[in-house]
């Protein structure tokens, strides 16, 4: 697998985990090579991760976990105070068991203690290597960022990642409408870009259409609204639909959808679908 | 080192963790007191047990304290990256073990009980809400794709498997719900509808 929109699909599902060794592998290779929108994806979908944990009700551990937790660090820090938190040095082993061959038993224990702080702190090393290893991805990013920018550059220019490119760009202004009225479970994001005049809008949970009737699509400059489209809602209630270049977008744009008669109205006449929440 | 300032039990998380940078127990005691309900929350629905969840708290908490695992804040609030460490501990252990939590029950986003605790942030708590709101507005075969791979830890082969679907249909179902999920969310975080 290598396609560009099977990846974004592999970048999109990330985050709750059930990708195989190999996808992760060639997802990383992907992001690395600069793609620009499925590292957006997966930095949306991390952090939703995350926040998907909130679903949960908490519950209170058992109260003896508490004082526990706190002995233990106090023990901690009064034992290794200013224990550094980097890297394990060298082993140890080998330097305690030389000291205790020459007789030097309190030197050696010494080193021996040292030794189980080092293993311990290894431990917790390998443990952060593990934990690393789910924010790759991020470090990544970082890692990459200039080519990335660079790419998704080239990616505005061309004609088919046009729309991903124009998303991407921080000169986009991202619009959240929300579902009115009886259209309340409709949801959708409108990208505006002011360089263009292009409008994309992505729409879910659009109710299907009454026959005889449309979504259209308007956007309202300095509060005169223009007709921008229809808009198209498939089977699952999404709809996808870029204007392409749209003259006049200065001043204050705003974007809504409203129910019409098929064919289109010159000017919103029916109940509103989508608006700025 | 300690620092002075308001009481620690309403210091901001930055603060806390300012502090507990300078190895003061108490900010690990104030971050306990405010989180662990929630992390214990997340390691038992995830593990079904209260002794093998309670042992993911402890473990949490501990790698915090020890500066093992630390908060990168690209990943967003403290707290929602806390929860999510504990997730992926507790998935750990449950892929350790064959997978299957403790309770026949202990999966399932719906009915969940609504979350009353006193002490816990407002702001999480309004949060928690919405994360739940939106939840409840998916189709319930996106909420249950999505429960299976994010607490249980199934792969989408394993969930196509539990399900007699395609491969394809199942990764397709936890893509729009999640879609949907960040949208509302997006959306809820920008103000009440009208």
């Amino acid at each position: 697998m290598n396609d560009h929109a099977e990846l974004l699909e592999l970048a999109q599902l990330y985050a709750l985990g059930g990708l195989s060794p190999a996808d992760q592998a060639l997802l990383g290779e992907h992001v690395a090579d600069g793609c620009a929108e499925c590292e957006r994806a997966l930095r949306e979908n991390a952090r939703l991760s995350d926040e998907l944990c909130l679903a949960v009700a908490p519950v209170q551990p058992a109260p003896e976990l508490r004082a526990r937790l706190l002995e233990r660090a106090r023990s901690e820090r009064a034992a290794a105070p200013a224990r550094p938190r980097g890297a394990p040095r060298a082993p140890l082993a080998a330097a305690a068991a030389l000291v205790l061959a020459l007789g030097l038993a309190a030197t050696a224990a010494t080193l021996y203690t040292r030794l189980e702080r080092e293993t311990a702190a290894r431990a917790d090393v390998e443990d952060a290597l593990r934990y690393q290893q789910d924010i790759s991805w991020s470090l990544l990013r970082e890692a990459k960022s200039e080519r990335e920018e660079r790419v998704a550059l080239e990616g505005r220019l061309e004609g088919a990642s046009r729309i991903v490119a124009a998303i991407g760009s921080p000169l986009v202004r991202t619009l959240a409408l929300a579902g009115q009225g009886d259209f309340r479970q409709a949801l959708a994001k409108a990208y505006i870009e002011p360089e263009s005049g292009r409008l994309i809008i992505y729409a879910h949970n659009l109710p299907p259409v009454p026959d005889g009737r449309m979504y259209q699509l308007w956007v309202i400059v300095d509060k005169q609204p223009r007709s921008a489209g229809v808009l198209r809602a498939d089977a699952q209630g999404e709809a996808k639909y870029d204007t392409g270049p749209l003259q006049g977008l200065g001043g204050h744009v705003s974007v809504a959808v409203t129910l019409e008669p098929d064919g289109g109205a010159p000017q919103p006449s029916g109940p509103v679908v989508l608006a700025e929440g | 080192m300690r620092s002075s300032g308001r009481p620690l039990a309403t210091a901001s998380d930055g603060e806390l963790l300012r502090r507990l940078e300078a190895r003061e127990c108490e900010a690990l005691d104030a971050l306990y007191v405010r989180y662990s309900a929630y992390v214990m929350g997340v390691a038992l629905r995830i593990l079904g047990g209260r002794e093998e969840a309670e042992e993911v708290v402890q473990d949490v908490f501990w790698q915090l304290w020890r500066a093992t695992i630390r908060y990168d804040p690209v990943r967003g609030r403290f707290s929602t990256w806390l929860f999510s460490v504990a997730r992926n501990r507790s998935i750990d252990r449950l892929r350790s073990r064959g997978r299957e939590p403790q309770r026949a029950d202990a999966a399932g986003l719906e009915g969940l009980p609504a979350a009353v605790d006193p002490e816990a942030d407002a702001v999480l708590i309004e949060r928690q809400k919405e994360v739940r709101a939106q939840l409840e507005l998916l189709p319930g075969d996106q909420r249950s794709a999505i429960e299976l791979a994010f607490f249980r830890g199934l792969s989408h082969v394993e969930i196509a498997a539990r399900s007699g679907e395609a491969l394809g249909t199942v990764k397709s179902r936890i893509r729009r719900g999640l879609l949907r999920l960040r949208l509302g969310l997006e959306l809820a975080e920008r103000g009440p509808r009208p």
